[in-house]
């Protein structure tokens, strides 16, 4: 019997990204599971962001608290003075806003919980209690993002003594231990999790964006904006698809918002100098998101690194079907029997065209696809399974430590 | 007159530079060069009153330059704009002589007098600024000057075709004379060199010219190549993008990054052949250096004005079809003929749009359009 614990999560910020709503599923399920107290834990954010209500409502929360790490007072002011002073200046909101009082005391926590790599440097500012408490670092983030993090010198100290590292993928683990020196035996590697569908609205109604034509074949994308994602791989496979399919319109949506900023308004002129205006539609989706990945007949997974989107696993979970580029965590979703029809080499634009073309004339395909696919996520990702076995792992570095 | 100029980094623009020194010899004129770096002023000292950042708003941007965070670090340069733009209602006309001139001119408070945009004939390696925000400044201006006729055509298409939009009476036409590096002697062993050039990112089309690196690799139809992208990295962070598939290919030695630097006009000349990529300027200098210096050039249609204005659409490719180029690239170095013929043709046109027009005719259209504004 694992005991309640006390948790402290700090994270870069409450935007609605995939990382975050992995970061409400995980407490949400682990409140379930009575793995943690939900009246005893704190959230503290860098950044604010519409999930600040979901992730008090999922799991309980005693307190989510905003530190307002790059908009704070301190940073502005000692900016103004002098550049060079806005470090110093943000510390000082970093430390006002961890000494403001929660809602209620929630004691020491047992475990620091770092989700994303951005949140390292709150960590650095915690008090020295907190930095004495067993900690677990989660990173998301594949070796791009890593090295696009505001802060790698505050990422090695966390990672020099956090108590367990946990990481989506085992190539994400390697690189911890090969650039950022991680001892592997600290590492847990997670996968990926079919987050429990919300009981309201119903998670099979699905609906399309206002202009998509009701005949048109639909072809779904996700994840943030960018590079990373491969949202220009993604573009560039709109362009190769034909315009028509069997007298049917093909349309394409990717779902998602900018990685970072500009992200968007340069994939919104890409999709005009590729040729594509009218045909490819890019929306944040909000509450909208699960219900638009249900809108489509085909998702296609064009990342460069994991983690896998989210929209996607909801997608395969409700039985659509998915195809993917070789890497982009697609694999964690596919069974073994149809990685031929699903898996495209990363760097041939031309089969995945094809792919993508060949699914599209053949629904009876894509239906068996999308089916098997339902099967193989409903029974291999349940967030209750997948969560339970990381925390088990969890705690068993947390006794050894 | 008031002239707000890009910075002291590169040189200043021909033909402003032409505008402000017959303002203060031929009309009288009093003339103020606000640029927006520090450094030596060189030739503005020459023509006009020299105003420049202080230490703290030049050095804040270099900061800011540097780390890509660009906003409270550019603070003390807004400040320092402020104020010096604070008495920019005094002029009679203010000139923009680049593209972050342009927007820089956000600072300048109400009631601003008329607003003269030159869109120099340059890459805009060093702005940040987005061509969105750039559009709206550009709307404002009572008259905009650009350099040359595919810009003119550009500048004067509907959104929905990928031009500006802006309305053809506040346009003109004004080539600029500008100098062009001369080729030396061309070397014709192998291997091939292919060239291409501009910000390092996403605007400079950095990310398809490294795909269509990936797809003909270092033998072309038998031929040995060679692949050089010029230019430093995009401060809009793209850049690193390009970078990271660069290592995700591993294509490291068959793509040569190279800095930007002032012999960028040679190296293009040296080139066999220059591919064309940017995605929001139809008319590079690069393109104009390489064509000069009779480089065959190939692109896609965004960054190929030019190769319009050449009749030679067949060169430009629609679409940013990586793969249609990669076709036509092949054809152009297995056929030395073709590729000869392309390089003659767009020689040609550059030299035509570089003809210098003079300078009075730019002073009267500027006083024209500054007498309509009430």
């Amino acid at each position: 019997m694992i005991r309640r614990r006390s948790l402290l999560v700090l994270t870069g910020d409450l935007a609605p990204t995939d990382d975050n709503r992995r970061l409400v599923s995980l407490l949400d399920e682990l409140g379930r599971a009575g793995a943690i107290d939900p009246a005893r834990i704190r959230v503290l954010a860098g950044g604010g962001g519409p999930l600040a209500n979901e992730i008090a409502a999922a799991a309980d929360l005693s307190a989510v608290r905003v530190v307002e790490h790059d908009e704070g007072v301190a940073a502005r002011a000692a900016g103004w003075v002098h550049p060079s002073l806005r470090a110093t200046g943000s510390l000082v909101d970093d430390l006002w806003g961890l000494a403001r009082p929660g809602r209620r005391d929630a004691g020491r926590p047992d475990l620091v919980w770092i989700h994303g790599a951005d949140a390292a440097r709150l960590a650095s500012t915690l008090p020295r209690a907190a930095r004495r408490t067993p900690t677990a670092v989660c990173l998301p983030e594949g070796p791009v993002g890593l090295r696009r993090c505001r802060s790698i010198p505050d990422l090695r100290r966390v990672l020099a003594r956090a108590t367990v590292v946990v990481t989506t993928t085992d190539e994400q683990g390697d690189h911890l231990v090969d650039s950022l020196g991680v001892d592997r035996g600290r590492i847990v590697v997670s996968g990926e999790w079919r987050a429990r569908p919300a009981a309201s609205p119903d998670p099979r109604r699905s609906r399309r964006p206002d202009d998509v034509p009701d005949d048109a074949l639909l072809v779904g994308g996700a994840g943030p904006i960018g590079w990373r994602a491969g949202t220009d791989l993604f573009l560039d496979l709109a362009r190769r698809l034909p315009r028509e399919i069997d007298g049917r319109p093909v349309h394409l949506l990717w779902l998602g918002t900018a990685d970072r900023p500009g992200d968007d308004l340069r994939a919104h002129a890409d999709v005009a100098l590729r040729g594509q205006r009218g045909r490819v539609h890019l929306l944040d989706g909000g509450d909208s998101r699960d219900a638009l990945a249900n809108g489509v007949d085909l998702m296609v997974v064009t990342g460069r690194e994991p983690p896998f989107p989210a929209a996607a696993i909801h997608a395969a979970g409700q039985g659509r079907a998915v195809i993917g580029l070789a890497g982009s965590g697609i694999e964690a979703v596919v069974p073994p029997t149809d990685v031929t029809a699903a898996v495209v080499d990363p760097f041939d634009g031309l089969a995945l065209s094809e792919r993508v073309e060949v699914a599209l004339r053949d629904p009876r395909a894509r239906q068996l696809l999308g089916g098997s696919l339902r099967d193989h996520v409903r029974r291999h990702l349940r967030a209750e399974e997948r969560i339970g076995a990381l925390w088990a792992d969890v705690a068993r570095h947390l006794a050894r430590a | 007159m008031l002239i707000v100029a890009g910075g002291t980094a590169a040189p200043p623009d021909p033909t402003v530079l032409e505008l402000a020194r017959l303002a203060r010899t031929e009309h009288d004129a009093s003339v103020t060069a606000l640029l927006l770096d520090r450094g030596d002023a060189g030739e503005w000292a020459e023509v006009a009153d020299v105003r420049q950042p202080t230490a703290t708003a030049a050095t804040a941007r270099r900061v800011a330059d540097t780390t890509g965070h660009h906003g409270r670090l550019r603070t003390p340069e807004r400040s320092w704009l402020r104020r010096e733009l604070g008495e920019a209602y005094a002029s009679d006309v203010v000139v923009a002589a680049s593209g972050p001139a342009l927007l820089a001119l956000e600072h300048m408070p109400d009631p601003t007098p008329p607003v003269v945009a030159v869109l120099p004939l340059a890459d805009r390696d060093d702005d940040g600024g987005s061509p969105f925000e750039l559009l709206d400044r550009l709307r404002r201006a009572v008259l905009t000057v650009v350099p040359s006729r595919p810009v003119l055509e550009w500048a004067t298409r509907s959104g929905d075709e990928g031009g500006l939009g802006l309305d053809p009476d506040r346009l003109l036409h004004h080539p600029a004379a500008r100098p062009v590096a001369v080729a030396g002697p061309r070397v014709t062993t192998a291997p091939t060199q292919i060239v291409g050039s501009g910000p390092l990112g996403w605007r400079g089309g950095t990310d398809l010219f490294v795909s269509l690196a990936a797809i003909l690799g270092s033998q072309i139809a038998g031929r040995p190549a060679r692949w050089t992208w010029i230019g430093d990295p995009d401060p809009d962070g793209t850049g690193d993008d390009v970078l990271a598939e660069i290592e995700r290919r591993r294509i490291e030695d068959l793509v040569r990054i190279v800095p930007a630097a002032e012999t960028r006009a040679e190296q293009v000349a040296s080139a066999d052949l220059y591919v064309a990529t940017a995605r929001d300027d139809p008319f590079p200098a690069a393109v104009v250096d390489a064509a000069a210096a009779g480089t065959a050039v190939v692109g896609f249609t965004p960054a190929t004005a030019l190769l319009g204005d050449a009749g030679r659409e067949d060169a430009r490719i629609a679409d940013l079809d990586v793969a249609a180029l990669a076709l036509r690239v092949v054809n152009l170095v297995v056929d030395g003929e073709a590729r000869a013929a392309l390089a003659a043709d767009i020689a040609a046109a550059a030299a035509a749009a570089t003809e210098p027009a003079p300078i009075d005719d730019l002073w009267a259209a500027i006083e024209l359009a500054a007498g309509r504004v009430p």
